[in-house]
């Protein structure tokens, strides 16, 4: 468990150290600059992934869009995640009843899929950031609401908090010491792994032309934009779906890096 | 036990109905209220929906919202909607004047036809991937896989789609493009649905069956003589499948968000791309007839899940369900 | 392993027996509009785009109105009486003659339905000795164009229920719909019996693919014959596949930027000028559009003769010019480089739709060319209907749309009428907003009843002067239609007035 933790930490490390060197490589770029003339020019010195169909630097847009999708991805589940906790948390210390109404509630949200709410709110709100936030957040929530019931009804049968309901402890400050902890592990490798999934799924609105809205880089438009030139800019469209690829991989690994340390 | 499974089944059956027709309808009254919560002009996006967005004329929209009865209170519209669906008709379409009913078989056949297919298809690649894996916790065989799960699950599927494209049509010219006429127009759009499927099956099949390996009546058989691959025939198989087929049941229920991007990727004329289509056109009748397909749909899966899993383990059936 | 292989093989095989077998010599035609009812309403201008249906005249590529169902017609000397003599022999798709009733019949039950047709304001129609006789409150000198909206075509009266409901389309065309599988496409088999030249190939089938890369890769596979609306970026890779080659044909289209003149920031008209001279229209065509020759200096394009004006003073790209006529005005650039005067910032949010796919590049390319004047452009990509809303709630601020000029009826005042001189509420994402021109309203009613057209071409200048001064639109670029044709087949000529394939005249090579 130890080495588990600690290649986390190396990763993690590693991540940030990479993130650190890029910012300050592309400190300067401007991802949105255009120029015309030099539409689709192949990698060079200046421009070291190339141009775009209307001569913006890819590197820069590559780069730009990076903490944006993380930032969305994350925001959204943090919403999810303190959503799903809060209704998890009230079914776990419901009477049976509420409980299964709130467990029905959130089956029906299961059955719901996120990226179509996405999809729809973005297309009939006129897109950008908030549909795409919304819709991830409200399609992700119910998965970390099942998983805070069944731990927290497990963790509220156990003997020590029987023992400390037994001496008189209020019910919130049970849920709050010796509950919460335990749903947070089990959360925390669910919303790494959930953070790349919102990584596929702001790509694949973009990819849709349902995300962000223009010129903003994200990496799903840029491949989409970018798809009809893949025989004359074949480096433009590639480097876009690596850093897709790589990102959420890395998501995907440390949220199961964390699944194996609990 | 048996006379507890005799009673217990029915009965489980019975509520598992009664929450499938409860679910359904309360996530059409849900969409009733976002399609009429969210501004916008109903009239004129149904009349763009079904005129194309440059063949539009005022006395068009005004003469939808009087043909569709728009202009009546909300309460009244659904409360009509209710009435009508209690005697079995869930309505005629705003945008193409034909029954709900029908565009929902056409569609849901075309989508229930893929889904099959690519689950199939995926667990066809899953089970026997997975299973070696798990026999082999931490073997050549595990770390291969997982890295091709962690890979795949990495892969959004329009990628995974353009990329299939690319090679078995533009490069290789083996498989059309685009189309749902004819047999071979389904082996790209199931495959890419497969290949995503396949990844996070893989690694439940494989955790499962490294469970049931790791356990005590496991290692009995071990001892009573019993050869690897017997023992795990004989034991381990039924014990490790109640986790897998609750995950595919769930699995099959969510392919919905995978089918919208392939539908669009091959213009395959499914449910994801009817009920996206209808929601931008504010097609009431239709949008609510496809949460109750979705609704029913989903419950009849889970509770599928859960028959096929107390059958297999029966003891399962004094808690009155299955896989939870 | 195998045994799941073997399944999944078994249940594909049962899955998949229902689909209907796939005749080889059927012309495969794909054009991205998806057909949502079977109605002329709805789905007119497929239908006779496909040549399913038709109406008493036609036009040619020059857009000149000539004979079809009718073999000639006349005019009474006040205008208000229009006598079509109808064509003898012609058969509708179920074998029965088109008798003069059954015209007169079918164009009162679809009158009511035409969008475009209303204008002609048509009292009644009477069946005579082998004509059909129109009745107008009053003169209406593009009659003939507006005969041709497409949701009024002849239909046979077995189309109709006794209801009067519109229940079939029972045609006159080359083709007859024998099947529709609405909204993916229609199998079309020919009408043995045509009046005139009997189509070649036995079978079509039309299928609507919206998405535009599929379409392209349906061209690039060989699996289209004839694909519609090839966007630009696959011109090459099509033409280089073998398979397929590009026709190109000139669509009397324009994409332009929509401006609420309400708005105080638009208001003026020297504005909307300095924004115009802002835009490098030849960059934009030449690396969006593909052709620098496509840039829109003025509202019409070059193919529409008495429309287009070689010495009307081209919008052009003068940013220093631009500049000047804001500094004079007031309009001070701030901190952040972006103009201001009185509290308003030079800025505006500009709407879009992604079913174009060249509109969402269009507005960012004119985001960074604004932002040369010191104009901060935003941009919002969503369904087209949110424009007209926009226009009607007055929140619209620009909006980045389309108009193709004779859509549907060969005579751009038709849409004139609809862009520029209304009081009625916007339905599309086109014509002006908050705009109101009293000179434009004088010309389109003067143009209404002026038949001669030597008197027409003054009231013409009129209109697309007005269009060019007072820029309630700023035209950017025109377009062409692109269309993939296969290599097997033989006589595809494009129509880019009309817009419709002549399928009738196609053939495979041998």
């Amino acid at each position: 468990m130890a080495a588990v933790d600690q290649r986390l930490l190396w990763t993690i490390g590693a991540a940030t150290a990479v993130t650190i060197v890029t910012i300050a490589v592309i400190i300067g770029r401007d991802p949105l600059h255009q120029d015309l003339a030099v539409a689709l020019a192949p990698p060079s010195m200046l421009f070291p992934l190339g141009t775009d169909h209307l001569g913006r630097d890819v590197f820069a847009r590559l780069f730009h869009a990076l903490p944006r999708s993380i930032g969305i991805a994350t925001s959204a589940m943090a919403a999810a995640v303190t959503i799903g906790t809060l209704v998890g948390l009230a079914a776990a210390v419901s009477n049976r009843l509420v409980d299964a109404a709130m467990m029905r509630l959130t089956d029906l949200a299961l059955a719901f899929p996120g990226l179509l709410l996405a999809m729809v709110l973005a297309g009939l709100m006129g897109g950008g950031m908030l549909p795409v936030l919304v819709g991830i957040a409200l399609g992700q929530w119910p998965q970390f609401a099942r998983m805070t019931r069944s731990v927290a009804a497990a963790a509220m049968t156990e003997a020590h908090v029987e023992a400390s309901r037994l001496a008189g402890l209020a019910g919130w400050r049970i849920l709050l010491r010796q509950v919460m902890p335990r749903v947070l592990i089990h959360t925390a490798s669910l919303a790494a792994l959930g953070v790349g999934g919102a990584v596929l799924t702001i790509s694949s609105l973009g990819f849709l032309g349902l995300g962000l809205q223009p010129p903003t880089p994200e990496w799903g438009a840029m491949i989409t934009e970018l798809l009809p030139y893949m025989d004359v800019a074949p480096v433009q469209i590639a480097a876009p779906c690596v850093a897709l690829f790589v990102t959420v991989l890395t998501c995907m690994i440390a949220g199961r890096r964390l699944a194996e340390a609990i | 036990m048996q006379r507890a499974v005799r009673h217990a089944v029915p009965r489980a059956v019975l509520r598992r109905v009664l929450e499938a027709l409860s679910v359904a309808l309360i996530l059409a009254t849900i969409c009733f209220a976002l399609l009429h919560a969210i501004p916008g002009d109903m009239a004129l996006r149904i009349a763009v929906g079904q005129l194309g967005t440059e063949n539009m004329s005022p006395a068009a929209v005004e003469q939808i919202r009087d043909a569709e009865m728009l202009s009546r209170p909300l309460l009244v519209q659904y409360f009509d909607w209710l009435k009508a669906v209690a005697t079995g008709d869930i309505g005629r379409s705003f945008v193409s004047g034909r029954p709900v009913a029908e565009e929902l078989r056409q569609a849901g056949g075309y989508t229930l036809r893929l889904a099959v297919i690519a689950w199939l298809l995926s667990y066809a690649l899953a089970l026997p991937l997975g299973i070696a894996a798990g026999l082999k916790p931490d073997g050549a065989i595990d770390r291969a896989t997982a890295f091709a799960a962690a890979a795949f699950s990495s892969l959004p599927t329009f990628l995974i789609g353009i990329a299939l494209i690319s090679i078995f049509v533009l490069a290789l010219n083996l498989l059309p493009p685009a189309g749902y006429r004819r047999p071979e127009h389904l082996v790209l759009p199931a495959i890419t649905l497969a290949l995503g499927l396949m990844a996070p099956s893989m690694r439940v099949i494989r955790d499962a069956v490294a469970e049931v390996q790791a356990s005590a009546y496991m290692t009995y058989a071990h001892v009573r003589g019993f050869g690897k691959a017997k023992a795990f025939i004989r034991h381990g198989l039924r014990n490790a499948s109640v986790p897998i087929v609750t995950f595919a049941a769930l699995q099959f229920a969510y392919l919905m968000d995978g089918f919208f991007v392939v539908e669009t990727l091959f213009n395959f004329p499914g449910i994801g791309n009817a009920m996206v289509s209808a929601l931008l056109a504010r097609d009431v009748p239709v949008v609510m007839g496809c949460a109750l397909l979705i609704g029913t749909t989903f419950a009849a899966i889970s509770l599928a899940a859960d028959l096929i899993c107390m059958w297999m383990d029966p003891r399962l059936v004094d808690e009155g369900h299955g896989s939870r | 392993m195998s045994r799941n292989l073997w399944f999944s093989a078994f249940v594909t095989a049962m899955l998949v027996s229902p689909f209907s077998v796939f005749a080889q010599e059927e012309l495969r035609v794909v054009e991205p509009f998806q057909l949502q009812r079977l109605d002329t309403q709805t789905g007119g201008f497929q239908l006779r785009a496909n040549g399913v249906t038709e109406t008493l005249v036609q036009t040619n590529p020059e857009a000149a109105v000539l004979p079809a169902l009718a073999e000639r017609w006349e005019t009474s000397a006040d205008g208000l009486k229009w006598t079509f003599f109808l064509r003898p022999n012609v058969t509708f798709h179920d074998g029965t003659a088109m008798t003069p009733e059954a015209v007169a019949a079918s164009f009162k039950a679809l009158l009511p339905t035409g969008n475009l047709i209303k204008n002609a304001k048509v009292k009644d129609v009477s069946a005579g000795d082998g004509t059909v006789t129109f009745t107008l409150e009053q003169p209406f000198a593009p009659f003939l164009a507006y005969l041709l909206d497409p949701a009024v075509p002849v239909l046979a009266p077995s189309s109709f229920a006794s209801s009067g409901e519109l229940t079939a389309i029972v045609a006159t065309g080359p083709y007859r719909i024998e099947k529709a599988e609405l909204p993916q496409g229609l199998d079309l088999v020919r009408h043995d019996s045509y009046w005139g030249d009997v189509a070649k190939i036995e079978r079509v089938r039309v299928d609507g693919i919206p998405n535009p890369e599929t379409r392209v890769n349906i061209a690039l596979a060989g699996e289209g014959d004839l694909v519609l609306e090839i966007p630009t970026t696959a011109v090459s890779r099509i033409d280089r596949s073998g398979e397929t080659h590009i026709v190109r044909a000139p669509v009397p289209r324009v994409v332009m930027m929509l401006v609420n003149v309400k708005k105080p920031q638009f208001a003026d008209v020297e504005i909307r000028r300095a924004l115009s001279f802002a835009v490098d229209r030849q960059a934009i065509a030449r690396t969006i559009m593909g052709n620098e020759d496509l840039a829109a200096n003025q509202y019409f394009p070059p193919a529409m003769k008495g429309w287009h004006f070689e010495d009307f003073k081209p919008q052009t790209l003068n940013v220093a010019e631009a500049n000047r006529i804001l500094d004079e005005l007031g309009w001070k650039p701030g901190a952040d480089g972006i103009r201001e005067k009185d509290g308003t910032r030079f800025a505006g949010m500009m709407r879009t739709f992604p079913q174009r796919a060249y509109l969402p590049v269009i507005a960012e390319a004119l985001q960074a060319q604004l932002k040369a004047i010191g104009f901060d452009l935003s941009i919002q990509v969503g369904e087209s209907s949110l424009i007209p809303e926009a226009q009607n709630d007055g929140t619209l601020e620009l909006g980045l749309g389309i108009r193709t000029m004779i859509y549907q009826v060969p005579d751009p005042v038709a849409r004139l009428t609809s862009d520029f001189a209304t009081d009625e509420p916007s339905t599309d994402a086109t014509g002006a907003t908050g705009w109101k021109s009293e000179e434009m309203r004088a010309a389109v009613a003067a143009y209404n009843l002026t038949t001669d057209p030597e008197a027409r071409l003054p009231l013409q200048r009129e209109m697309a002067e007005i269009l060019q001064n007072e820029l309630p639109v700023i035209p950017i670029t025109f377009t062409d239609e692109k269309y993939a044709v296969s290599e097997r087949l033989e006589g595809f000529v494009a129509d880019p007035v009309m817009q419709t394939r002549p399928l009738n005249h196609l053939s495979f090579k041998d």
